[in-house]
């Protein structure tokens, strides 16, 4: 930013009038205006054109209910302390199930592509009569080694994340088909199908599964219904939301940040609801790869990290409310994450902020 | 009715000392507390949220939510720093959030101007009233920004070192900031028959 004497100077004058100076400087100044009629004058029209200013900013205030606003606060805050309650299993955290269920899958998961064979000790037509044929398996089963697929476990991160990164970038329905019928996604939504499988009943769908099965338009509103479900200033928030988020046409930025959230079924749903996969893969990638929370934050630091070497404050403002809306507040985030994630949204606040400081 | 949890506010060590006792029963879990923070901070985030957006409600809503979130995440806040600032913070960023999808959504901003009230019978008051709307209506009309800092400064009378701390930005942004913001707002009274006394 290039020096400007006369915001130094007003600076100056203005911390002058409320006594923020230190005294050796504010001494300095007053000698000054005893002798300079131009900055006295300058400081007069200052103390006036504030004075003035602070009655118009008074006469303009709405006064709501403080009480009333204690109260909504704190209601909301007992709702989500019951409903963080009930999600917790003998004082075990929220994501604990989330976890165990990650663990049991992916030891299925394994235990599957090594044998073949589920139970463990099993037979083989049991295996076959118990996993439903799919597409996917059509294409691949009986040709691939384990070892094939134990490369194809291993490979699982990196392909979620080229998967992640498509689902960012705006498409028609032909990239979207294209996009699942490519082998990666095909390996994951076998993966999916095999460990979603074994999950079965017994493994709750954990709570990202759920939040990908909203509708466009809904994300910020699931993610303020987590926070605080069913409370008494609901209704009006509804309202907001909806004279503020129209859902049948949500915007580039906005579907692009919420199609992360669906980004799995919004891509896979035309090729997987034939076979009813889809769900299967959606649990499975948030129960065995990451907690949604990690991967949200994952697109989130790509977005910042992109918005801010380019120095794009327009990318910068949609990754900011992405990490705002969609990922600060989640309990399924590893402190070391949030840390990071806090840090880039510092930074992105500075980009935005810059970019405001430009003439316009 | 005085919250029974209120802090001081006639000296600023000791209002700053129960504070700190505020936030440390807060963090610790204590509701009560919490409520009394948002006694004692929501009116200057409510001010703040409402120059942002330029609607109480909206701006109620936002500050609301930040006490929710804010409870949420209390286990990240550092007692050893000052709560207004962090929850100032969280605010600010759900009002830009929802500035960003008014615009994203095509609605126009809100002037801030509210209509003058039947209480507004008396001379003075039918002059403050005017004159809130004619101050409201340029503070709306400056960029985000500039109307941040200036609402800081001249509403909430904000050292600039507290202001360059609250939004991230170095003392001297503040600075420039708030020389363009006092010069368009004064042209914009001035537009609207406004003149300093």
């Amino acid at each position: 930013m290039t020096h400007d004497p006369s915001a130094h100077v007003g600076a100056l004058l203005d911390r002058y009038r409320t006594g923020e100076l230190p005294p050796a400087e504010r001494e300095r100044l007053a000698a000054h205006l005893a002798e300079c009629e131009a900055c006295a004058g300058e400081l007069a029209a200052l103390q006036s054109f504030s004075a003035t200013v602070a009655r118009g900013l008074a006469a303009s205030r709405s006064a709501p209910d403080p009480a009333g606003r204690r109260r909504a606060v704190l209601n909301r805050i007992a709702e989500l302390e019951r409903a963080r309650g009930r999600g917790r299993l003998g004082g075990l955290p929220r994501w604990a199930p989330q976890a165990l269920a990650a663990v049991v899958g992916a030891i299925a998961v394994g235990v599957v592509l090594r044998t073949g064979v589920w139970p463990p000790g099993g037979r083989e037509d049991a295996a076959v009569q118990q996993r439903p044929v799919t597409v996917a398996e059509d294409e691949t089963s009986g040709d691939r080694t384990a070892d094939g697929r134990v490369t194809e476990e291993r490979d699982r991160t990196p392909e979620l994340e080229m998967l992640r990164k498509e689902a960012e970038q705006p498409r028609g329905a032909e990239d979207a088909r294209r996009a699942v019928a490519a082998p990666a996604a095909g390996a994951r939504r076998e993966d999916g199908r095999d460990a979603a499988d074994e999950l079965g009943a017994a493994a709750p769908p954990p709570e990202g599964a759920a939040r990908t099965t909203a509708p466009p338009g809904d994300a910020d509103r699931a993610a303020a219904g987590e926070a605080g479900a069913g409370a008494p200033e609901t209704e009006r928030r509804r309202q907001a939301a909806v004279r503020e988020e129209p859902p049948a046409e949500p915007s580039a930025v906005e579907t692009r940040e919420e199609n992360f959230a669906g980004a799995a079924p919004a891509a896979a749903a035309p090729e997987t609801k034939a076979d009813g996969a889809a769900p299967a893969a959606q649990r499975v990638e948030a129960a065995v790869a990451r907690s949604e929370g990690e991967r949200l934050l994952s697109v989130f630091e790509d977005r910042a990290r992109a918005a801010i070497a380019a120095r794009d404050a327009r990318a910068g403002g949609a990754a900011l409310a992405m990490w705002a809306d969609s990922v600060a507040d989640r309990d399924d985030v590893p402190p070391a994450g949030l840390e990071s994630g806090r840090a880039l949204a510092d930074s992105l606040e500075d980009l935005v902020a810059s970019a405001g400081d430009r003439p316009d | 009715m005085k919250p029974p949890l209120a802090c001081s506010t006639e000296d600023p060590d000791r209002a700053a000392a129960d504070e700190a006792r505020l936030v440390r029963s807060a963090l610790a879990g204590e509701t009560r507390a919490w409520g009394a923070l948002v006694d004692l901070h929501g009116p200057a985030l409510h001010r703040t949220c409402l120059r942002l957006l330029g609607d109480p409600d909206d701006a109620e809503d936002v500050v609301q939510e930040a006490f929710v979130r804010a409870w949420v995440r209390r286990a990240d806040f550092d007692p050893a720093r000052p709560f207004h600032p962090w929850i100032h913070r969280i605010a600010r960023n759900l009002a830009l959030n929802r500035l960003r999808r008014r615009r994203l959504w095509g609605l126009l901003p809100l002037s801030g101007v509210r209509e003058p009230t039947a209480a507004e019978r008396t001379e003075r008051e039918a002059e403050d009233a005017e004159l809130g709307r004619a101050v409201a209506a340029c503070l709306a009309a400056l960029p985000l920004p500039l109307r941040e800092c200036f609402a800081l400064r001249h509403e909430e009378e904000l050292a600039y070192a507290a202001i360059a701390g609250m939004l991230g930005v170095p003392i001297g942004t503040v600075m420039s900031r708030l020389s363009r913001a006092r010069a368009r707002m004064r042209e914009c009274l001035e537009s609207k028959g406004v003149t300093s006394p």
